[in-house]
């Protein structure tokens, strides 16, 4: 079993810490006070930017600079927090919204406090009914003890936080579209530049900060920007937290030091493969991350590691897939979501996203051809690349990786006409 | 001087070769009492065709009208009562004139056709007292030509004609 | 304004300089170089859907878009790389997928943005091998659109056109994906006097014309450079006829006056040319009924009518409003070379239109003012495009609208409503100049209020409809005090014909020959020809685009005078209301089949082209007036030529000298009483006539195109006023006024002031002048019509 002691995830099953007495007891809030009380909101920042701290919700971009990034010109400046988690195999915000939303208020109002926003908005995925619930009352109960509102613990620093729920689209996780949404738009991501720090929520200077990294913000102003810093690679550094799912025998949440071996999370960690069982690839990031396969088991989890091996950590939705999963039919199910949730601005997201969605299907379907997997293969450099976000971008990295590494799987569901995996195990069962 | 052995031999020869030819096929015909023989491809008047379902094929795209390098095809389209299409799809051609003293019968209407809507059939004999009646009309062009029967009406509308796979 | 800095790039290896912060996209349009674009319009915001402009610039590590990437100092771009070649491809290929491919029978075959650029940088041949994705085709998107959501390629320009540019926010993307689809934001129609416009941006065949559908090829059509006459803007566009019939018209970008963009009423109206009510011959009343003549008997038959008329100083010309400057140059020429009279005028009432110069406006001025004041004058339905200027100002710059008059019209932005008595505005007016003159405070809360726009502002634009003298020289004043304060701006005056401002300038009113040349014995007005035709002191009068029985404001009295003047002749393009009363009627060229010159209400005139011939006995004004000159003997007065007219007005107009301020029309004491006292018991209503758009009674009321748009004619009631009359809504009600009544349907709202009865005006079914006087004001009783027994079960 591993041996890293949780820091955001500490206490999460061990007791209730949504309600506020528990959390109080086990010293929530005095890094809020503490901070309101002896901290100027540079020295916060400072800090932040001290710790590398790099942002968990998919990009990995350093939280400490995208703060700096206001300009100082005395507008209103607002803190979005994305709670909008609906990337396939990742499920680390929900708990962290559902187990321990007081958490996240301190380092949210903390982060506020040191940007100078009076406005924070929190965007909550629409599936996350109870997670919503949970954390309305929590917000309710912090409100309560001046956590949150005017003049917080007697500083001149007020904040009010609306709860601002999603209606189910992926595309809204992306910074651009999650603003047009809270402003009563359709959720489309907006042409860069302006970027959100210039010009975001209505047209003010807007930070969009994830649920892990304004909870990591807690802990970082508590113990310091070295303990941080000191914790994993020099340069993506800090624990994480990696959501485990597919074919292990304990999937869940972990939080690990960035920067330990794939295998150590699969062995460690998520308890290794079932018995009897082979790795045949998994997805470090989610699904918008290119597939990596039994020979990069050794690769560090990070953000600059992963990146050299053409994936990305992205939101740490760890996917583990075993010699029983169908690659074809792996990427028929990714490709049908990018193809579900394209926002539909893109041509080569809208158009293409489809395209690849319905030849994969018909390749699962053992109906392919030939010519479906020429098309595939070059597919991959009018699609990805060539789109105003990063979703158009996410359709191919993992149909082009196992395409890669398993063509004889795909030429085999054309030739046989149907899933030779399929088969293997109908006998075996 | 005139040799008359000589001049009678060259009489013998030529009224030998015109009795030779008085037995002969004559290659002349007795037009028009006797059909012109056709060579496969011959390029005569034009047919507007209709699918075997009685729709036309003519969509009124003018593409044969630009096509024709003699300026002889006026097309008017007009769009189809969804209740009483005339052929599949939104447009139909409402007028389609060809004028037969203009036409020099080179084919492009043919290859410009997206429908197979325009042939050109092997009949050529139209002629008539009045240029006027010599601008053919749909009345004399949606006719069905015996001359392109050999043609296949097989494929369905759906397969042919753009905007019609649509389901309209 | 400092200078704006200039960068240096090099595209495809050729240097370009351009002010910095330049989309790249326009500067590769400086060197002649095409980038394609889909969704990008230089008119709207950036927005960067379509991708099919990626172009590679050098240190950026992916392809960027040149639709919204702005060049910096020493950028590379490379547009024809393989790299951007291959995106092309990519796209088009992708663009191509599902789209259906029926370009034989598109109305956009021939000039669609995606044959062209797949000819030029698409791919050969689909990869695609299962059937496309088929979506609706054929969709009603209202009165004047039908859409194909099977060819849309989802560049949204015609929902950012309706957002952007229009700000009315109707036309949406619904769904989402490839499933999306156009439509309206709550699935009901898409109304709105631009609508034409889109289907103009779309770059294929998606947005499709119900005008023009299935109609023409592009390459059927001979195109003719117009100007369009439905209102006094003035926009430029370009006619496309067939077989000498118009099949549509289309924008010809003049960014000083139209930006690029024509309304609904303008882009439509041209099909009347082809309906049963087109006057195609003269004709010649006998026995009471007219009847077809020959051209030569009508001009006999009037010039002797007229000839003797004149010879006794007894007749009188009205019009020139509908026709070119040439024409109406010709017409006054006829009136004062001819028949020897200055009774001419080519007004209904004593508008006014050219503002001395320093007051004068152009319409470029609106862009940038920012404080707009629409005096009577409703932009939407009175001058449209102008209209797109405003919003644009109040919805881009956060210029400040308001609108003083006697009830609250429907604007698309926001605005300041100031309400005030119809014929009150004089006095507000002068307050006000009172006020930035003196400081003195004026009276009431909203002039105050206005008094405090007006001294926050620096560019002030005022809009009016010149209709009441008073209000028109009291805004000169203001406008005249807001100059000396050191203020800019001016005024602009919206024309109740699309050629006032012109027929104005060549000499069509009765106190000013052309070049607004004072005149020492001024004639008679409008009003005044007609008093005295009731009166039997007029012999004969000579009508050329004119309706005084629909739109002179007291309807009762013109009607008197066109049935008891003892001649009439009247030219016009349809029959009319005033038409029919006539002696001999003359059938009219339309502007399609005439060349010549036009005057905006900004005072820039331009020429327009002929697109079609007319048909063979319709004659032009020009020709008309000049057989009636021969007829009287004095042919070297006039010419129909268009070239030898406008060259004499040039002479005529160089030589005049204006006067500086130009004299003021005559006054008729009766219009000179400032405001109007609403009846306290509410037994009378005062008359407010609103115009529409699509109102009036000549060629729109006979065009089929827009017939759909056609607005019905109502009389809108203040709901409290309504509960206290016992009215609902859509009830019949008859309006009685002294000289007459209409019967219309009723609203109620809250858009009329409490004590006045707004009535759609211009609308031959009920028209509102026979409720007012001369002055355009009138009081009516209200009776509702009995309820009828199936509306009460």
């Amino acid at each position: 079993m591993a041996t890293f002691e949780p820091v955001i995830m500490k206490g999460i099953g061990e007791s209730d810490l949504a309600d506020i007495d528990v959390y109080e007891r086990g010293g929530g809030f005095s890094v809020l006070r503490k901070v309101m009380s002896d901290m100027t909101p540079d020295a916060v920042a400072a800090v932040v930017t001290e710790s590398n701290l790099r942002g968990r919700g998919g990009a990995g971009f350093p939280t400490g600079r995208k703060w700096s990034f206001l300009p100082k010109d005395g507008r209103p400046r607002y803190l979005v927090c994305n709670c909008d988690e609906a990337e396939p195999g990742t499920f680390k915000d929900r708990m962290l919204l559902e187990k321990t939303p007081l958490q996240l208020i301190e380092g949210l109002v903390i982060s506020a406090y040191a940007m100078g926003a009076k406005q924070a908005y929190i965007y909550i995925r629409g599936e996350f009914l109870e997670g919503s619930r949970i954390f309305r009352r929590a917000l309710a109960a912090a409100q309560s003890r001046n956590y949150l509102g005017d003049r917080i613990l007697g500083s001149d620093f007020s904040l009010d936080l609306v709860v601002h729920r999603g209606a189910g689209a992926y595309i809204c996780g992306e910074e651009t579209a999650q603003l047009e949404s809270i402003e009563g738009r359709r959720g489309e991501p907006r042409l860069k530049p302006p970027f959100p720090a210039v010009a975001g929520l209505y047209g003010m200077p807007t930070v969009v900060n994830n649920v892990e990294t304004l909870c990591y913000v807690k802990h970082i102003i508590e113990r310091g920007a070295q303990w941080f810093a000191k914790i994993g690679p020099e340069k993506s550094p800090g624990p994480k937290i990696m959501s485990v799912s597919g074919h292990v025998r304990q999937p869940g949440n972990y939080e690990i030091p960035l920067g330990i071996p794939a295998r150590e999370l699969i062995d460690e960690y998520a308890g290794g493969l079932l018995p009897g069982r082979k790795l045949k690839a998994f997805q470090p990031g989610g699904a918008s991350s290119a597939a990596l396969f039994e020979e990069d088991l050794d690769v560090g989890i990070d953000f600059d590691s992963l990146a050299a091996k053409r994936t990305m950590l992205g939101s740490g939705g760890f996917v583990v897939m075993d010699d029983t999963a169908c690659m074809v039919n792996c990427a028929r199910t990714l490709t049908r979501f990018f193809e579900h949730e394209s926002c539909g601005q893109c041509t080569p997201c809208r158009e293409g996203g489809q395209w690849v969605a319905r030849m994969v299907a018909r390749l699962e379907a053992g109906e392919g051809s030939q010519e479906d997997l020429r098309v595939l293969n070059v597919i991959n450099n009018t699609i990805t690349g060539t789109n105003l976000c990063p979703l158009g971008d996410s359709i191919m990295p993992f149909l082009s990786s196992v395409l890669k590494r398993f063509p004889d799987e795909f030429a085999a569901h054309v030739a046989h006409g149907a899933c030779p995996i399929k088969d293997v195990t109908a006998v075996v069962a | 001087m005139i040799n008359p052995i000589k001049a009678a031999v060259g009489i013998v020869v030529g009224l030998a070769t015109t009795l030779k030819y008085l037995f002969q096929k004559k290659s002349t015909i007795d037009y028009p009492r006797e059909p012109y023989p056709h060579p496969e491809r011959f390029r005569g008047v034009h047919e507007l065709r209709k699918y075997d379902d009685g729709m036309e094929r003519c969509i009124g795209c003018e593409l044969c009208a630009v096509a024709c390098p003699a300026n002889a095809i006026t097309v008017i389209g007009a769009e189809n009562d969804p209740a009483k299409p005339v052929s599949p799809g939104e447009r139909y051609g409402y007028r389609y004139e060809i004028d037969m003293l203009r036409c020099i019968f080179c084919g492009w209407c043919e290859e410009a056709c997206p429908t197979d809507a325009i042939v050109l059939t092997p009949r050529f004999d139209i002629a008539d007292f009045t240029r006027q009646r010599l601008v053919f009309g749909k009345d004399k062009l949606v006719v069905r030509d015996p001359y392109t029967q050999h043609l296949a009406n097989t494929e369905s509308a759906v397969e042919t004609d753009p905007g019609v796979a649509s389901g309209q | 304004m400092s200078e704006t800095k200039m960068v240096k790039l090099l595209i495809d290896g050729q240097e370009v300089t351009v002010p910095d912060g330049t989309l790249v996209v326009e500067a590769a349009k400086q060197l002649g170089t095409q980038i394609p674009v889909y969704c990008y319009h230089p008119k709207m915001d950036p927005v960067g859907l379509c991708r099919i402009c990626l172009v590679e610039i050098e240190k950026a590590p992916k392809l960027q878009i040149a639709c919204s990437t702005r060049v910096t100092e020493g950028m590379v771009v490379r547009t024809m790389s393989p790299k951007v070649a291959e995106a092309r491809r990519g796209v088009l290929e992708f663009l191509l997928l599902n789209h259906p491919l029926d370009c034989p029978i598109c109305d956009k075959g021939g000039e669609c943005d995606l044959q062209d650029f797949t000819m030029e940088y698409g791919p050969g041949a689909s990869r695609l091998t299962e059937p496309k994705l088929h979506k609706p085709k054929r969709v009603d998107l209202g009165p004047t659109i039908v859409l194909d959501e099977e060819r849309c390629i989802l560049c949204r320009r015609c929902t950012r056109f309706d957002n952007e540019i229009a700000q009315e926010r109707n036309l949406v993307v619904v769904e989402r994906g490839h499933n999306s689809l156009i439509g309206t934001i709550d699935g009901g129609d898409y109304e709105s006097y631009f609508s034409g416009n889109t289907t103009e941006i779309c770059p294929v065949g998606a947005l499709t014309s119900k005008a023009y559908r299935f109609r023409a090829r592009p390459w059927d059509l001979s195109h003719a450079d117009s100007v369009c006459t439905q209102c006094s803007v003035g926009c430029n566009y370009r006619v496309d006829a067939r077989f000498g019939n118009i099949m549509r018209t289309f924008t010809r970008e003049n960014s000083d006056v139209d930006g690029g963009w024509i309304c609904d009423r303008g882009r439509y109206t041209f099909n009347y040319l082809y309906e049963p009510a087109r006057l195609r011959e003269p004709l010649v009343r006998r026995d009471g009924d007219l009847e077809r003549a020959s051209f030569a008997e009508a001009v006999a038959l009037t010039a002797e009518k007229l000839g003797a008329a004149a010879a006794a100083g007894r007749a009188g010309v009205i019009g020139g409003g509908r026709l070119s400057d040439e024409e109406a140059f010709a017409l006054q020429l006829f009136a004062r070379k001819v028949l020897g009279t200055n009774n001419i005028d080519h007004r209904a009432r004593l508008q006014r239109y050219a503002s001395p110069a320093r007051f004068g406006a152009r319409l470029r001025d609106l862009d940038d003012a920012d404080l707009i004041l629409m005096f009577g004058a409703i932009t939407p339905e009175q001058a449209p495009i102008l209209d797109l200027r405003i919003r644009r100002a109040v919805a881009r710059n956060a210029a400040h609208l308001v609108f003083v008059g006697p009830f609250k019209p429907d604007l698309a932005v926001p605005f300041h409503y100031v309400e005030y008595a119809t014929g009150a505005i004089g006095d507000l007016m002068e307050a006000l100049a009172d006020a930035l003159k003196r400081g003195a405070q004026p009276q009431g809360a909203f002039a105050i209020d206005l008094a405090r726009n007006l001294n926050e502002a620096s560019k002030i634009v005022a809009v009016h409809n010149g209709r009441n003298p008073v209000a028109a020289s009291a805004l000169e004043q203001l406008i005249e005090t807001l100059l000396a304060v050191g203020k800019r701006g001016g005024i602009l005056v919206v024309g109740s014909q699309g050629n006032a401002r012109g027929a104005e300038a060549v000499g069509c009113v009765p106190n000013l020959g052309p070049g607004y040349a004072p005149l020492a014995n001024a004639g008679m007005t409008t009003a005044e020809m007609l008093t005295a035709a009731a009166n039997g002191k007029l012999d004969a009068l000579f009508i050329a685009g004119a309706n005084p029985a629909l739109t002179f404001p007291d309807g009762a009295l013109a009607r008197k005078a066109l049935e008891s003047v003892p001649f009439l002749a009247v030219a016009e393009q349809v029959m009319t209301e005033t038409a029919a009363y006539a002696n001999v009627v003359f059938a009219a060229a339309s502007q399609f089949e005439k060349r010549g010159h036009v005057t905006n209400l900004e005072g820039r005139r331009q020429a327009f082209a002929q697109a079609v011939e007319a048909p063979i006995y319709v004659a032009t004004d020009a020709a008309i007036v000049s057989a009636l000159a021969s007829a009287l003997n004095k042919p070297d007065v006039l010419d129909d030529d268009p070239d030898w007219l406008f060259s004499r007005l040039q002479a005529v107009e160089q030589a005049a000298k204006p006067a500086e301020p130009l004299a003021r029309p005559k006054l008729d004491p009766s219009v000179t009483a400032h405001g109007d006292n609403l009846d306290a018991q509410r037994k009378t209503f005062t008359v407010v006539p609103v115009p529409k758009l699509y109102a009036g009674g000549g060629p729109s009321l006979h065009d089929p195109g827009l017939a759909p748009m056609r607005p019905q004619a109502r009389a809108s009631f203040h709901e409290d006023d309504a509960l206290l009359l016992g009215i609902a809504q859509d009830r019949v009600v008859t309006l009685t006024g002294p000289n007459g009544s209409i019967t219309v349907a009723a609203n109620v709202g809250t858009s009329a002031a409490v004590g006045t009865v707004l009535v759609t005006a211009d609308m031959p079914e009920a028209p509102v002048n026979r409720l007012l006087d001369a002055s355009g004001r009138g009081r009516v009783t209200v009776t509702p019509a009995p309820l009828r027994k199936e509306a009460l079960a």
